[in-house]
C-alpha cells in the first residue's frame, strides 16, 4: 500500500498541469505577501509617509505605547484627549475662515488706507488665539496621560493672539491621529454605526465622566443579534447562544502589538489559492485514468479495486496537504518575519472589542489554518468525486473553481438561508472577520453552530459523503 | 483453470455487442477473429471484469468472476486494444506501478520487472520515459506488464495493432514463450497473428461465436471452396462483384491472379486450392468486405502490379 500511494502520489505531481498551476499559485501568493509588506504605510511625526519596514517599525512602536489593559478609564482619556484636539481643531479652522474674511475686508480697505496687513494680521492671531484657548480648555487628565497629545499644554495663554497656533493646532491633531487611530479605533467603535471613521465618532461620545466602554460593546452585540430581517436573522437560541459567548469573555481585553499575527489573520483568505491547487491536482486523478486509458489495464489487476482506489485517495490528501501546508507556510510565515511574532499571547478583543471567542492571536491563526485545512481536504474530495463522474478535467476545474469564487460575485442575497449557506463557501470560509467577528450561525432548534464549527463539519460531510461516492463511481467504471 | 462464458451477454442501448456467448476456455492458446465490430473487444473487456455483462456471467472454475473480484484479477493479465500510458513514467516505473497493482513484493517486482523487459528487448530503454517509445516499444511494455503476475488467465485484445510485420513477429514469438499451462485469449483481426501460435481458433461475427476449433478443423471448414484462377481485368472485376476475392496478383500483361473462396468453382479455368486460415476469415465474413479488385485498381492504377494484403 505505501508504495502505491507513493506512485499515486508522483503521478500527481508528475503531471505538468500540476505543475504549472501550483508553481504559478505560489509564485502568485509569495508576490501578493511581499507586496503585502512593501504597501505598508504610515504617517511619521513629521508628516512624511513611510513604507514597508519603516512602517511596520513605526506602527509597533504606536501600538506598543498603548500596550496594556483596556480599561474603561484609559479609553476615557484617550477619547477625551482627542475630543480637545478635534475641537480646538475646528476651533482653529473657524477662526482661519473668519482671518480670511477679515483679510478680504481688509485687502478692499487697503485700497484706500494702508491698514489692511495689519487688520488681517490681527484677524488672524485672534482666531490662533481661540483656538489655543480650546485645547487649553481640555480636560486637566487629558494633558497628564499617556495618551495625551503632547502639544496640549503648550499652546499659548487664552486671548494671546498667536499667528501659528491654527496650523499648529492641526497637525497636532494629524500627529496624534497618525500615533493613535488603531487604539482610537479599538475603543470608539463600539459607537460607530457602519464604517465611520474616528473623528465622525468622537464629539457623539459623552466622555464627561468615565466612557461605559465595555456596556456599549455588550449594546453593540445585543443589537447585532438583533439580525436583519430578510438578509440576516437570528433565532432565539442564537442570540442566547452569541451574548453568552460574549459575557464569557475576558473584560477589560488587552491591547498590544501583535502586528505580525494581525497580518495573518487579514492575508488568510489568500490561502484560497491553495484549494485551487489542490482541486487541479485532483482533477485527473480518476479522469484521467479516462482520459489516457490507462483504466482497463489498472481495474483489471488485483487491488485495482481495491487499494488502488485507497492509494489514489490518500496520494491526492497527501498533496492537498502539502501543498496547502506549503501555501501556508508563507502566508504566515512571511508577515511573522517582517513583523514579528510579539502579541501571539494577546487576545483577539485587543484587534475588535465584541470579538465573541476567547482566543489569542497565535490561536486565532490557527484555528484559521485548521478551518482552512477543513475545506481544502473537503474541496479535495469535491474535485476527486467529479473526476471519478466526468471525464473532462477542464469542466471539474471550472466546477471547483466557481464553488471557490462564487461568493467574490454573490457578497449578499435577499435571503438569510442563501446567505447562510454563501458564508460556507471557500472563500468565505476563509475569511476571519466573518470567522471571528461577525456573528454567524447555524441553528437546529436548540442546537447552534458557530461558522467555525459549521465549516468543519460542512467540510467533514463533503468529504465524508465525496470519498465513498469516488470511490464507489471509480470501481465500478464501465471500460467501453 | 478453467473460464467458462454462459450466455454472456451485452447490450449498448439497442444495439446487441455480444449475444449470448457460452463457451469454454482451458489452458491453451485460443485465437479470436472477427471483424471490426464483432464483439471481441466487449467480450474480452467483460472476461477481465472491466465491463459488466448485461446478462450471463463469466466463471472462472466455476465461480462467478465478480465475486471472485481480486482473488480472479489476481490471476489475470490483460492487454486492453487501447494500451494507456503514464507519459512521465519510465518503462520501470511503469512495472513496478503494475507490479504493486497485481500484489506483487518490492524485490520481486523489481526481479521480475527487469527480467521481463529484458525479455520484451526494452532493458536498454528500462530508465527512459515512455513518452519517447515507438509504438512497438509500447506494445511490448505492454505484453510485458501483461504477464507480470504469471497469470493462468492472459486476454491480450487486438495486441499487434499498429505494429510492423518484424514487430508482429517478434510479438507472436513472445506470446508463445509465454503461453505454456496458461488460458491466452488472443483477439485480432489480423489473421497470421493466430495461425501460428493458436492452439483454438474461435470466429466471431456480430456479437455471437460462429466457429470454433483447432486451426486445422477450423481450415478444414472451406476446404474445396479456396480457387486460384488467371483472368483479364474485365472478368476479374466481374468475379470480385461476386464476392470471396482474396488475394489478387496483377501478372505480366493483362492477366489477373485471383484466389477466391467459393462454394461453386467460380471460373472454368479455376483450379483447388489448399486452404489457409485466411480463407476461412473471407469465407465467413465475405458478406461484409468490399471488393479487393477495386480496390487494388483504385489504388494501384491500371496496368502496375499490385498485391491484395492479408489483413482480413
Amino acid at each position: 500500500m505505501p508504495s502505491l500511494v507513493a506512485f499515486e502520489f508522483k503521478k500527481i505531481v508528475a503531471r505538468r498541469v500540476t505543475h504549472m498551476a501550483t508553481l504559478g499559485l505560489f509564485v502568485l501568493l509569495v508576490l501578493i505577501m511581499a507586496l503585502n509588506i512593501a504597501q505598508q504605510t504610515a504617517t511619521d511625526a513629521a508628516g512624511d509617509v513611510v513604507s514597508g519596514p519603516a512602517a511596520i517599525a513605526l506602527e509597533k512602536e504606536r501600538a506598543e505605547a498603548h500596550a496594556g489593559a483596556v480599561t474603561e478609564e484609559r479609553a476615557t482619556e484617550a477619547i477625551r484627549a482627542y475630543q480637545a484636539l478635534l475641537a480646538a481643531a475646528e476651533d482653529a479652522e473657524a477662526g482661519d475662515a473668519e482671518a480670511a474674511g477679515d483679510a478680504g475686508a481688509g485687502a478692499a480697505d487697503a485700497t484706500t488706507d494702508g491698514s489692511a496687513d495689519a487688520e488681517a494680521a490681527g484677524g488672524e492671531a485672534a482666531a490662533s488665539g481661540t483656538a489655543g484657548a480650546s485645547a487649553a480648555g481640555a480636560p486637566a487628565d487629558a494633558a497628564t496621560n499617556d495618551d495625551a497629545p503632547t502639544g496640549a499644554t503648550a499652546n499659548a495663554p487664552a486671548g494671546t493672539p498667536d499667528p501659528t497656533a491654527g496650523a499648529s493646532a492641526a497637525q497636532e491633531l494629524l500627529a496624534y491621529e497618525a500615533d493613535n487611530t488603531a487604539y482610537l479605533g479599538l475603543v470608539m467603535r463600539p459607537w460607530m454605526t457602519g464604517y465611520e471613521f474616528v473623528d465622525s465618532v468622537a464629539p457623539r461620545i459623552d466622555a464627561s465622566g468615565t466612557v461605559p466602554l465595555y456596556a456599549q460593546v455588550a449594546a453593540s452585540v445585543e443589537a447585532e443579534v438583533e439580525g436583519s430581517p430578510g438578509t440576516w436573522e437570528y433565532t432565539p437560541a442564537e442570540r442566547e447562544y452569541w451574548l453568552q459567548k460574549y459575557a464569557d469573555t475576558e473584560k477589560p481585553a488587552v491591547y498590544g502589538y501583535a502586528g505580525g499575527w494581525t497580518d495573518i489573520l487579514s492575508c488568510i483568505d489568500f490561502l484560497f489559492l491553495a484549494i485551487v491547487a489542490a482541486c487541479v491536482a485532483a482533477a485527473p486523478v480518476f479522469a484521467g485514468e479516462y482520459q489516457e486509458r490507462t483504466v482497463g489495464v489498472i481495474l483489471a489487476t488485483r487491488h485495482g479495486k481495491g487499494r488502488l482506489v485507497a492509494a489514489k485517495l490518500a496520494a491526492s490528501f497527501l498533496f492537498s496537504t502539502c501543498v496547502y501546508a506549503l501555501f501556508a507556510a508563507v502566508v504566515v510565515g512571511i508577515p511573522l518575519a517582517f513583523f514579528g511574532a510579539d502579541g501571539a499571547q494577546l487576545p483577539l478583543q485587543g484587534q475588535r472589542l465584541s470579538i465573541p471567542y476567547s482566543a489569542t492571536m497565535a490561536q486565532a491563526v490557527g484555528i484559521c489554518l485548521g478551518i482552512g485545512w477543513a475545506i481544502t481536504l473537503g474541496m479535495t474530495a469535491f474535485a476527486l468525486l467529479l473526476s471519478a463522474r466526468l471525464r473532462s478535467q477542464l469542466a471539474i476545474f471550472a466546477s471547483c473553481i466557481a464553488v471557490v469564487m462564487l461568493p467574490l460575485f454573490l457578497p449578499t442575497l435577499p435571503s438569510s438561508l442563501a446567505n447562510h449557506a454563501l458564508q460556507l463557501l471557500p472563500l468565505n470560509g476563509l475569511n476571519y472577520v466573518n470567522l471571528f467577528s461577525e456573528y454567524v450561525s447555524y441553528a437546529a432548534g436548540p442546537v447552534v453552530l458557530d461558522l467555525q464549527s459549521a465549516l468543519v463539519a460542512a467540510y467533514a460531510v463533503v468529504t465524508a459523503l465525496a470519498v465513498p461516492l469516488a470511490a464507489r463511481a471509480f470501481r465500478r467504471h464501465q471500460v467501453q | 483453470m478453467e473460464l467458462t462464458l454462459d450466455r454472456l451477454t451485452k447490450h449498448f442501448g439497442a444495439s446487441i455487442a455480444v449475444d449470448r456467448v457460452s463457451a469454454t476456455f482451458t489452458p491453451g492458446v485460443y485465437g479470436l477473429l472477427g471483424a471490426n465490430g464483432a464483439g471481441k473487444t466487449t467480450l474480452m473487456r467483460m472476461l477481465c471484469d472491466v465491463l459488466k455483462p448485461t446478462s450471463g456471467s463469466v466463471l472462472c472454475d466455476g465461480m462467478d468472476i465478480v465475486r471472485l473480484g481480486a482473488d480472479y484479477r489476481a490471476h489475470l493479465g490483460y492487454l486492453p486494444q487501447e494500451f494507456g500510458y503514464y507519459p512521465d513514467f519510465t518503462a520501470l516505473d511503469f512495472m513496478l506501478y503494475l507490479a504493486s497493482l497485481k500484489g506483487i513484493g518490492r524485490h520481486e517486482a523489481r526481479r521480475r520487472s527487469l527480467d521481463l523487459l529484458e525479455t520484451v528487448d526494452l532493458a536498454p530503454v528500462a530508465k527512459r520515459k515512455i513518452k519517447t517509445f515507438s509504438g512497438g516499444m509500447k506494445q511490448r511494455l505492454g505484453i510485458a506488464q501483461a504477464v507480470l503476475n504469471d497469470p493462468a488467465i492472459l486476454v491480450l485484445d487486438e495486441p499487434t495493432a499498429g505494429l510492423d510485420p518484424k514487430e508482429r513477429v517478434r510479438f507472436r514469438n513472445l506470446i508463445a514463450s509465454f503461453a505454456q499451462n496458461k488460458v491466452v485469449i488472443l483477439s485480432t483481426h489480423i489473421v497470421s497473428d493466430v495461425e501460428y501460435v493458436a492452439d483454438r481458433i474461435v470466429v466471431m461475427r456480430a456479437g455471437s461465436f460462429v466457429l470454433e476449433g483447432s486451426p486445422e478443423q477450423v481450415v478444414a471448414q472451406v476446404a474445396g471452396k479456396v480457387w486460384e484462377c488467371a483472368v483479364d481485368r474485365r472478368e476479374a472485376d466481374a468475379l470480385a462483384a461476386r464476392g470471396g476475392v482474396g488475394n489478387v496478383h496483377y501478372g505480366e500483361g493483362a492477366q489477373v491472379v485471383l484466389r477466391i473462396v467459393s462454394d461453386e468453382k467460380p471460373h472454368p479455368a479455376a483450379r483447388p486450392l489448399e486452404p489457409t486460415l485466411e480463407d476461412v476469415y473471407l469465407y465467413l465474413f465475405r458478406e461484409s468486405s468490399s471488393s479487393p479488385t477495386r480496390r487494388a485498381h483504385a489504388q494501384t492504377g491500371a496496368g502496375t502490379r499490385g498485391k491484395g494484403g492479408r489483413h482480413a
